[in-house]
């Protein structure tokens, strides 16, 4: 399948969806988002991104609880597939490998 | 929890009507949460704000909703649901009156359409200059008269620029025709003006090739047309070209360098050009004419910078001339300035100058006034129409306030209906104007683009029309409705007083329509007026030849004669001015008897003893021109026509003396006052004299009468003859009945858009008409059934049902009749020669109407008298 490849802002709400387990839907992916990385995100941009993830099989989604602060709307939770585990290990992996190839090039 | 934790509604309302199902909850959930956990980071007011950018930004392509979708939802919104429900039903229910209500809106707002984009284009002439507002077209006045004219001598520009050297900047415009020369080929150009190097300065046409600073400060400098460019120069490298270019009058062959390349002017400029050479040539060409006050070859345009008012300009001007200018000249020298933005629509009693575009101010009021007639009628229709419809609703309405509906809501609910009706015309009526637009441009011979169509202040007033439209449909009968009493509604009481009411509007409409109808009559008559007005002598089979070309002026007699010999030509003249004139040489007369001892100007035409016989005048007194004389010789002969005598108030005729501009000459002769000018103008009191060859009034064109039986041979044989007497410059001629038909091309055009608009106008009210025959015929089909079986003939019926709509119509032509009456004499008073307005008119346009009302209503007056009453009974 063509695009399976993870963008860099794909695999970081991806990371986080696996970190949330059982509570990852956007309000807590932004706000651990901004948390952790410090930058300028919009929801709409997290949720550009679940949708790709969705699509590329990499997360799944179903209807969760609503509430008061949600206006009585229910919640889309997520949850990392082992495609989308698969993913991430993968990822990693030709990181780590060209991590360790890369020669010292006097930054340290 | 104080109010401003709970986030704004608009935004997120607007998002669940654009958003697909599917991401609703998920997104207006989050965007919900977003607002609390971002409450504590930001002030309430960059909250908010915030929060409208994150709603905004959620607004992705992939999340709306399909089109389908999305109507259903505002159909389904609870506001409007019910009563568009409703609107639809109804307005489907009664398909008849729906489709005429259809039909005459449409119609009505196809008018409005194309009328209003016509103004709006007429509107638009010369503002796209940025500087628009500051500029002004320099007039020539003349201080006892008030006249004002276009064509200025180059002094009046030097005047101006020695008055304010430092604040106002000035172009002139002097038109000369050229031939130019490329690959052999010749291309004769009229619009080619000479200018100065402030015109792109001044004027915001765009140069796109070259520098506009310099394109034209140097002499032997051209600047062509993109369209030129491309017919002298195919290969596309215009910019920087030599090019021959051949000046007639005088006869020069320059060779000029290509220094730029202009955008074609706008349509909505008035100024239209087609080459321009640089000023400082022209002047070199006519030095010795420049410097004279009399030598009017130009226009002026000038811009002032913002520190200087106009009424400084004026006392300026006028002191420098009084202490620079001679006496003599100095009534020639007098200006007046006309704002930019009123040059197009507002110069009718200035004048044009060739080649320029000229609107007229009355013009658009007359079609303002037509579109909102037209519209008026269609709206009265519908008014008409749904009154008459009331008696069938007043159930409706009993209904739905016994079942506790308020009046106010009742109102909006047959409002919706009206606005529904009125939305779907306009978007018929906006179809209609796409399809007919082509046949629009050639009617009106404007080629007005149909993106005028869609410029927002356009659109902005298509929808007040809109707004305004249903409002004046919907509002009568929707409070009429609503205010029925239930109880009296469900008895059925509402019919009898409305009656008169309905009759009232049938009555109004027809006062309007018939006003078009014997508008349409009078602007017809007065065409046609026009059209086969009496020129004071005989137009047909007059041609009439140019000669642009210096030498062959020198020796115009000479070719007179050799033309008077062609096969076909009954007689031949060397006439100064063309047919139609436009009188380009002003001389100075004074007279025994004068009343104050100044110099007035008077029109001259050169002639020669050919030119009375040959035009088939007789001369009122006296006799013609000396045969054979150079003027010179002797004792200078003229000839004044009847409208200088008038002017001059003159007792002596024949053999009286006259001085122009200097020289004493005799009247030998009175001509009749013939119209060298269309029937639009007056006449002009005229000299006619006969010059010497190479006099700057001198003959340049010949006029001559054809035998029609071979007009072609003859044609043929002058063409031979031309070309053995010139080299390279084509013949060229015209008919002079022609000439003069296409002066009327306005008028033409002015009353076939009138008639069309009107025609519509009357349409419509003849639609009205029928819709509430069947209307009257139907509620009346038990009543005139009982008559006709007691006894009452076909004959009684159609009188009875006819009677009504004979009234109604006659009524209304007598309160229409004195308006038009008064609207037509304001529209003639324009017109120097006239129609009367006469019975006549009013009696045709009487029997029209009526016609058109009997035609409208026969069909279905006949159907009801002959019908069989059992049909119509049976049931009782």
């Amino acid at each position: 399948m063509k695009g399976t490849n993870l963008g860099e802002f794909e695999e970081l709400v991806l990371l986080m969806v696996g970190n949330l387990h059982g509570n990852a839907y956007g309000i807590t992916l932004l706000e651990a988002l901004l948390e952790r990385t410090g930058r300028k995100i919009t929801i709409s941009s997290v949720h550009t991104a679940l949708y790709r993830l969705e699509e590329k099989g990499f997360v799944r989604s179903e209807m969760g609880g609503a509430s008061q602060t949600r206006g009585g709307r229910t919640k889309r939770l997520y949850v990392l597939t082992a495609e989308g585990h698969t993913a991430l290990v993968q990822t990693r992996e030709l990181r780590d490998a060209l991590w360790g190839t890369l020669p010292d090039l006097g930054f340290n | 929890m104080p109010s401003s934790t709970s986030p704004p509604q608009w935004p997120l309302r607007l998002l669940s009507v654009l958003i697909a199902e599917r991401f609703q909850d998920e997104l207006l959930g989050d965007l919900h949460e977003w607002y609390h956990f971002m409450a504590t980071r930001y002030s309430p007011r960059a909250l908010r704000r915030r929060f409208v950018w994150e709603v905004f930004r959620s607004l992705r392509w992939f999340r709306l909703k399909k089109v389908t979708d999305l109507l259903i939802t505002l159909i389904d919104h609870p506001m409007f649901r019910n009563d568009i429900k409703m609107a639809v039903r109804s307005t489907l229910k009664r398909r008849f009156y729906t489709s005429m209500n259809l039909l005459g809106l449409t119609t009505g707002l196809t008018v409005c359409l194309f009328i209003y984009t016509f103004m709006q284009h007429e509107r638009s002439f010369d503002r796209f200059h940025t500087k628009a507002d500051e500029i002004y077209r320099v007039l020539r006045q003349d201080p006892n008269s008030k006249a004002r004219g276009v064509g200025l001598s180059s002094q009046s520009e030097k005047a101006l620029n020695a008055s304010f050297p430092n604040s106002l900047t000035t172009v002139s415009l002097g038109q000369d025709p050229v031939v130019s020369y490329s690959n052999g080929a010749e291309y004769y150009e009229e619009s080619f003006y000479w200018t100065g190097e402030n015109f792109f300065n001044i004027f915001d046409f765009e140069l796109l090739d070259g520098d506009p600073a310099t394109a034209l400060s140097q002499p032997n400098q051209v600047v062509l047309t993109e369209s030129v460019a491309k017919k002298l120069f195919p290969d596309g490298n215009a910019y920087g070209q030599p090019l021959d270019v051949k000046v007639y009058d005088s006869d020069t062959l320059l060779v000029m360098q290509v220094s730029g390349v202009v955008a074609d002017p706008p349509l909505n400029s008035h100024i239209q050009f087609a080459m321009l050479g640089s000023m400082v040539t022209g002047e070199h060409l006519y030095g010795n004419l420049v410097p004279l006050w009399g030598f009017s070859w130009v226009r002026t345009y000038m811009h002032l910078s913002p520190t200087l008012d106009l009424s400084t300009v004026r006392t300026g001007v006028s002191d420098y001339l009084d202490e620079h200018v001679s006496e003599r000249h100095r009534n020639m020298a007098y200006m007046d300035f006309q704002p930019l933005s009123e040059v197009y629509l507002h110069s009718t009693d200035i004048g044009k100058a060739p080649h320029d575009l000229a609107g007229d101010a009355r013009t658009l009021s007359i079609f303002l006034l037509v579109g909102i007639l037209v519209l008026a009628v269609a709206i009265l229709n519908f008014v008409n129409l749904s009154t008459a419809q009331l008696t069938n609703r007043a159930r409706e309405v009993g209904v739905r306030k016994t079942l506790g509906a308020f009046k106010q809501r009742l109102v909006q609910q047959f409002l919706t209906e009206t606005y529904l009706i009125t939305t779907i015309s306009l978007l018929l009526a906006g179809i209609a104007v796409h399809l007919l637009w082509p046949f629009f441009q050639q009617v009106s011979g404007l080629a007005i683009p149909l993106s005028f169509l869609y410029q927002p202040t356009t659109l902005w007033g298509i929808g007040i029309i809109w707004l305004l439209t249903g409002l004046l449909a919907g509002s009568y009968p929707a409070l009429t409705m609503a205010g029925f009493s239930p109880l009296r509604a469900l008895r059925g009481e509402v019919k009898q007083t409305r009656v008169r009411l309905r009759q009232g509007f049938v009555t109004t409409q027809f006062i309007l329509s018939i006003f078009l109808l014997m508008s349409t009559v009078m602007v017809f008559a007065q065409f046609r007026h026009l059209m086969d007005g009496d020129l004071g002598y005989d137009e047909e089979h007059l041609l009439l030849v140019p000669v642009e070309d210096r030498t062959m002026q020198q020796t115009l007699s000479t070719l007179r004669n050799q033309v008077a010999e062609l096969p076909g030509v009954v007689s031949v003249a060397t006439s100064g001015e063309q047919l139609p004139s436009q009188f380009n040489n002003t001389w100075g007369l004074r007279w025994n008897g004068q009343q104050e001892d100044q110099i007035h100007g008077i029109d001259v035409v050169a002639i020669d003893e050919h030119f009375f016989s040959t035009l088939g005048v007789e001369l009122v007194a006296g006799r013609d021109i000396t045969p054979g004389q150079e003027a010179g010789e002797g004792r200078a002969e003229v000839i004044l026509n009847q409208a200088a005598l008038q002017a001059m108030g003159w007792e002596e005729t024949v053999g009286g003396t006259i001085e122009l501009d200097g020289n004493a000459a005799e009247v030998v002769g009175i001509a009749p006052d013939i119209r060298h000018q269309s029937m639009k103008n007056t006449v002009h009191p005229l000299v006619y004299l006969k010059t010497h060859a190479g006099h700057r009034a001198s003959p340049d064109n010949l006029i001559m009468r054809l035998d029609p039986s071979q007009t072609s041979a003859t044609i043929t044989a002058l063409d031979r003859l031309w070309k053995s007497q010139t080299e390279g410059i084509p013949l060229s001629f015209s008919f002079i009945e022609e000439e003069y038909a296409s002066y009327y091309q306005a008028e033409q055009q002015f009353f076939t858009l009138f008639a069309i608009f009107s025609v519509l106008g009357i349409i419509i009210a003849c639609l009205g008409l029928l819709a509430m025959v069947i209307y009257v015929v139907n509620q009346r089909k038990k009543e005139l059934s009982i008559r006709k079986v007691l006894g009452a003939t076909v004959n009684h019926v159609v009188f009875r049902i006819g009677r009504e709509f004979t009234l109604i119509v006659l009524l209304a032509f007598v309160l229409a009749a004195p308006l038009a009456y008064y609207f037509g004499t304001q529209w003639l008073a324009q017109y120097p020669n006239r129609i009367q307005l006469g019975a006549g008119l009013f009696v045709l346009a009487a029997v029209i109407s009526l016609g058109l009302c009997w035609g409208t209503i026969g069909y279905h007056t006949l159907r009801a008298a002959y019908a069989n009453p059992a049909t119509h009974l049976k049931d009782d």
